[in-house]
């Protein structure tokens, strides 16, 4: 009977410790994909996540309780790490459109500006010396 | 040297402010643009590539031929461009000619039970290469039929069951799978950027001799 018990606690907690690390694999999957979906150099987060996984498939880590833990804590910094990583890009992406739009853009933009205007106004004095400059002729008809 | 005068009477006149406003507009537009990602055609891709990670030297001795205790290496490469990290697996058959292989009009998987299988994450834009290293290590013969019963794949043993005529047209059959997060499962297609259903495989033939 105590055999019976033990094993069923066994089982409970065993079952329990794949179902908490499935939920968390997944949760570390979705911060890693949203992180990638705003552009986030994720690359240091998946080759954690990879090693995290290939210990999870290894079935000697099933039975150890502190590789467990070990790979819970470690998707749980993976997932919090991906969750900062997705704001600080989202930060750092909207500074950088920002900085676009309101600095690079007009100043971009007000010397193309100058040097239309200095082209356009020079070529229309050009044009115009050039048409003081030219001689008119009187034709005679025939 | 344009003149201080000169450059005053430039920025007031009516040209540089018009065209002005016209490129500070034309430029803010460019930059918002350019700062929305753009849409990719997304995908997977699977190849197998020989014992030189080129497309060739499949078999040892150049042969389909494939004796007992032949090693046989190959590579597995996949590469994802679906915009984001994708968790993959790629799962190995034993098939003959007989089985049914992957459909790609249905996109369903051969229905014969995988020996051995790759989980990897993938990064976006990332091939991995996967070396599969295998060798032949038990077969029966019966009858004009030879029978592996068991395959070393990357030093482990795996217990299989394939038959076929006089040992000729046995495939492995390399299927692309994708996890889905929100089945929470392992699945043979998925949807690309055209809406459309995708599965990827690969299969090579070989025959055995023992």
């Amino acid at each position: 009977m105590e055999l019976y018990s033990l094993l069923l606690l066994y089982f409970v907690l065993h079952t329990s410790a794949y179902a908490l690390s499935d939920v968390t694999i997944d949760e570390a999957l979705m911060a890693v994909k949203e992180a990638d979906n705003v552009m986030a150099d994720t690359s240091y987060l998946i080759n954690r996540l990879n090693s995290v996984l290939q210990r999870l498939n290894d079935p000697s880590c099933s039975n150890d309780d502190e590789c467990i833990d070990y790979t819970r804590m470690e998707l749980e910094s993976i997932t919090s790490e991906a969750m900062m990583l997705k704001e600080s890009t989202m930060k750092k992406n909207l500074n950088m459109l920002m900085i676009n739009i309101l600095l690079y853009a007009p100043i971009a933009a007000t010397i193309a500006a100058f040097v239309t205007t200095l082209l356009y106004t020079n070529l229309k004095s050009y044009l115009r010396r050039k048409m003081m400059e030219m001689e008119v002729k009187e034709v005679e008809e025939e | 040297m344009i003149a201080a005068n000169n450059i005053t009477t430039l920025i007031r006149s009516r040209i540089f402010l018009m065209s002005l406003v016209v490129l500070v507009t034309l430029s803010m537009g460019v930059a918002y643009v350019a700062s929305v990602p753009r849409e990719h055609e997304r995908f997977l891709s699977l190849s197998t590539l020989g014992s030189n990670m080129m497309v060739g030297d499949y078999y040892p001795n150049n042969k389909k031929d494939i004796e007992l205790l032949d090693n046989v290496r190959w590579y597995i490469q996949v590469y994802n461009n679906m915009g984001s990290a994708e968790y993959i697996a790629v799962r190995v058959k034993l098939l003959n000619s007989e089985q049914t292989a992957p459909d790609d009009n249905t996109h369903t998987p051969s229905p014969i039970e995988h020996v051995y299988e790759f989980k990897r994450l993938v990064a976006k834009g990332e091939t991995v290469t996967i070396p599969f290293e295998w060798s032949v290590t038990s077969i029966l013969s019966i009858d004009n039929s030879k029978v592996i019963k068991g395959i070393s794949i990357n030093g482990d043993i795996v217990e299989v069951d394939a038959r076929a005529e006089d040992g000729k047209d046995f495939r492995i059959v390399f299927e692309l799978w994708r996890y889905n997060i929100e089945s929470k499962e392992f699945e043979f297609s998925w949807v690309d950027s055209s809406n459309e259903k995708r599965s990827v495989w690969n299969q090579i033939w070989f025959n055995v001799k023992s």
